[in-house]
């Protein structure tokens, strides 16, 4: 992806957040139990689930990787897990202001919070793994194998809620979701997947580039050696 | 140029998706009577923008620091050669 077209996808982002700004607080309507507080709602679930998006596609360029020894897809997987931690902390950021004022406090280790805590931990050794490794083709390996292992913890902590209880509240959309919600509240949710989506697709293609860049300046300073 | 062009893009739209939300979300607090966390709403939609433009501003630095890494290769390595 050429530099015009990032910053074309980029600029695209940046309107769509704008509709999506006044979607979430000019047209959907206030949820009567949590007031206008639940409008985090439209922040927090699209985040979160673009994280786990973004980890699943670490995993996937992992795997590919760690078959192929094709760089390209290691670069596929670094750029996703840091988008990916990126996301995933803003959705753990609105969840606990989402719930001081909903449960009283900010955060509950509970089974989903728990884990939650756990996923962000595993990716936050995978950027560490890739910062500290002997050298850089075992970096490659070894963050390989953690970002598989954190994308395998993903659906444990989707179904957390459902399978072992806590404050955490069931699922109103997504795959498997009990729940259902009012037309302009489904619609204001799905214009934030779109927008977060694009966002991170902009982000990736960012990140991606600059990893190449990255490569290549690595293979410089060794010809200069 | 083109890394300030994107810049100040970001910024302009930072500034204005700060903004907005409390201007739009105070009526809605108002028809609402007894709603009192319009300061949660805001401290979650600041922070969602505040991270995300972090990190654009990180990718920005690195990008810049990677370009003179470059520059600075690139002469040693045509210093060298002659």
């Amino acid at each position: 992806m050429t530099g015009a077209w990032r910053l074309g996808l980029l600029l695209v982002a940046g309107v769509l957040v704008l509709i999506d700004m006044y979607l979430i607080f000019g047209y959907a309507p206030t949820e009567r139990s949590m007031g206008i507080v639940q409008r985090l709602f439209y922040f927090h679930v699209p985040v979160i689930l673009t994280s786990f998006l973004s980890f699943a596609l670490a995993a996937a360029g992992s795997v590919l990787y760690l078959v192929r020894r094709n760089r390209a897809w290691d670069r596929l997987a670094y750029a996703s897990a840091e988008v990916g931690v990126v996301f995933f902390t803003v959705a753990i950021v609105t969840g606990a202001v989402w719930a001081k004022p909903v449960w009283g406090t900010w955060w509950v280790w509970d089974a989903n919070g728990t884990l939650t805590f756990v996923l962000w931990l595993i990716f936050i050794g995978y950027l560490m793994v890739r910062a500290y490794a002997p050298d850089a083709e075992r970096g490659r390996r070894w963050s390989a194998v953690t970002a598989i292992i954190g994308a395998a913890t993903v659906p444990f902590v989707y179904m957390a809620a459902d399978w072992w209880g806590g404050l955490h509240p069931e699922r109103v959309t997504g795959p498997g979701a009990q729940g259902s919600l009012e037309r302009e509240m489904l619609l204001t949710l799905l214009f934030s997947f779109v927008t977060f989506i694009l966002l991170f697709t902009a982000l990736i293609a960012e990140r991606y580039a600059l990893r190449s860049d990255e490569d290549a300046v690595e293979e410089l300073r060794l010809a200069a050696a | 140029m083109r890394n300030r062009i994107v810049t100040a893009i970001v910024s302009s739209l930072v500034v204005l998706l700060l903004t907005t939300p409390a201007a739009l979300a105070a009526p809605a607090a108002q028809d609402a009577p007894g709603e009192s966390n319009l300061g949660y709403l805001l401290a979650g939609t600041l922070l969602t923008w505040a991270g995300f433009f972090a990190y654009a501003v990180y990718l920005w630095r690195k990008n810049r620091d990677l370009r003179r890494e470059v520059d600075d290769l690139r002469r040693t390595l045509g210093e060298r050669d002659a």
